[in-house]
């Protein structure tokens, strides 16, 4: 179903159209979150936090942004900030989570990869917060520099600048192991 | 955009088995569907409310009247006042005699002149028909 016939369902009959907007997006911004926050637990918890909150502020939604990208930036802000939290109780750092990485190449409960993801998913821990979120938006959610845009409310050409140094460091990075 | 399943397939990461069934379900319960709250906890809620604020004014109150019968220096002699009055009373219903009766009659408007009769004589005709002295006093 398109986005604006779930948000004309959404205002008509919220609760058939929140069930189809989770339907549609659970999926697509769990995976975006876990990118983010990488441990399942955190990336639970701010997803069920994202739908609360869009639950409660689906009156506040204007037709000025799409409802995809309105959905990103509410899962996008929900994981920066579980990540700042994270940074403040200093239980586990981004640092901690790579040498997880490192040491759970194989039969880890959590990750299911092949190496070259995880070399990959380590590089791109590497990375600057906003760097790194650009570079998920862009790599795996395949979004267009207009919806990025949009989700980070951030110039089309910053992000570009953005995604290009990220893409250069990557290279770098998995070159040099 | 990737269709979900493919990007899924790109994804690394692991979710725990039936999790995405178990996260909509919860999600819906926290937002769609809340847990009613059932009509005997809201009143219970409501009558717990309602008796701690009638306990705390009755708790108030009490002090307040103890406050003010404790600190006001006119208080104590009221008191003796009301127990006065009360002495009074009861001495003047155990004195009730005929001769304080024969005097009330005397001032009250039935006099012999009216009825025809004379003081003692009308009381005497209300103690016959088993009416108590102070019975007469109070009516009169």
């Amino acid at each position: 179903m398109h986005d604006d016939n779930i948000h004309a369902l959404l205002l008509s009959d919220p609760g058939k159209g929140f069930s189809l907007l989770l339907d549609k997006y659970s999926r697509k911004l769990y995976w975006h979150i876990r990118r983010l926050v990488i441990l399942h637990e955190d990336a639970d918890d701010a997803l069920q936090n994202t739908f609360v909150s869009v639950w409660k502020n689906i009156g506040n939604f204007r037709n000025e942004s799409s409802l995809y990208t309105w959905l990103y930036t509410i899962a996008t802000n929900e994981a920066l900030a579980l990540l700042k939290k994270r940074q403040r109780n200093s239980t586990i750092s981004l640092d901690g989570l790579e040498n997880i990485f490192a040491s759970s190449a194989e039969g880890s409960s959590w990750f299911d990869g092949d190496e070259a993801q995880l070399k990959l998913q380590n590089a791109i821990l590497k990375l600057p917060e906003k760097q790194r979120v650009v570079f998920n938006l862009k790599y795996f959610d395949e979004m267009t520099y207009e919806e990025m845009s949009s989700v980070l409310g951030t110039s089309e050409g910053a992000l570009k600048a953005s995604y290009h140094h990220a893409v250069k460091k990557i290279e770098k990075i998995l070159a040099g192991d | 955009m990737k269709d979900p399943a493919n990007k899924e397939k790109n994804n690394p990461f692991r979710v725990p088995e039936g999790y995405f069934d178990d996260v909509t379900r919860k999600i819906i319960a926290d937002t769609i569907a809340p847990a009613p709250v059932s009509m005997r906890r809201r009143f219970a809620g409501t009558a717990r409310i309602i008796c701690l604020a009638a306990a705390s004014l009755a708790a108030i109150a009490l002090v307040t009247v103890t406050v003010l019968k404790t600190v006001s220096p006119a208080a104590g002699k009221k008191d003796a006042d009301l127990e006065l009055n009360s002495a009074d009373q009861e001495l003047l219903y155990g004195d009730i005699d005929l001769y304080m009766l024969e005097e009330s009659l005397a001032s009250a408007s039935m006099n012999s002149e009216e009825t025809g009769l004379s003081s003692s004589e009308l009381i005497e005709y209300l103690l016959l028909d088993n009416i108590e002295l102070t019975d007469i006093y109070d009516n009169l």
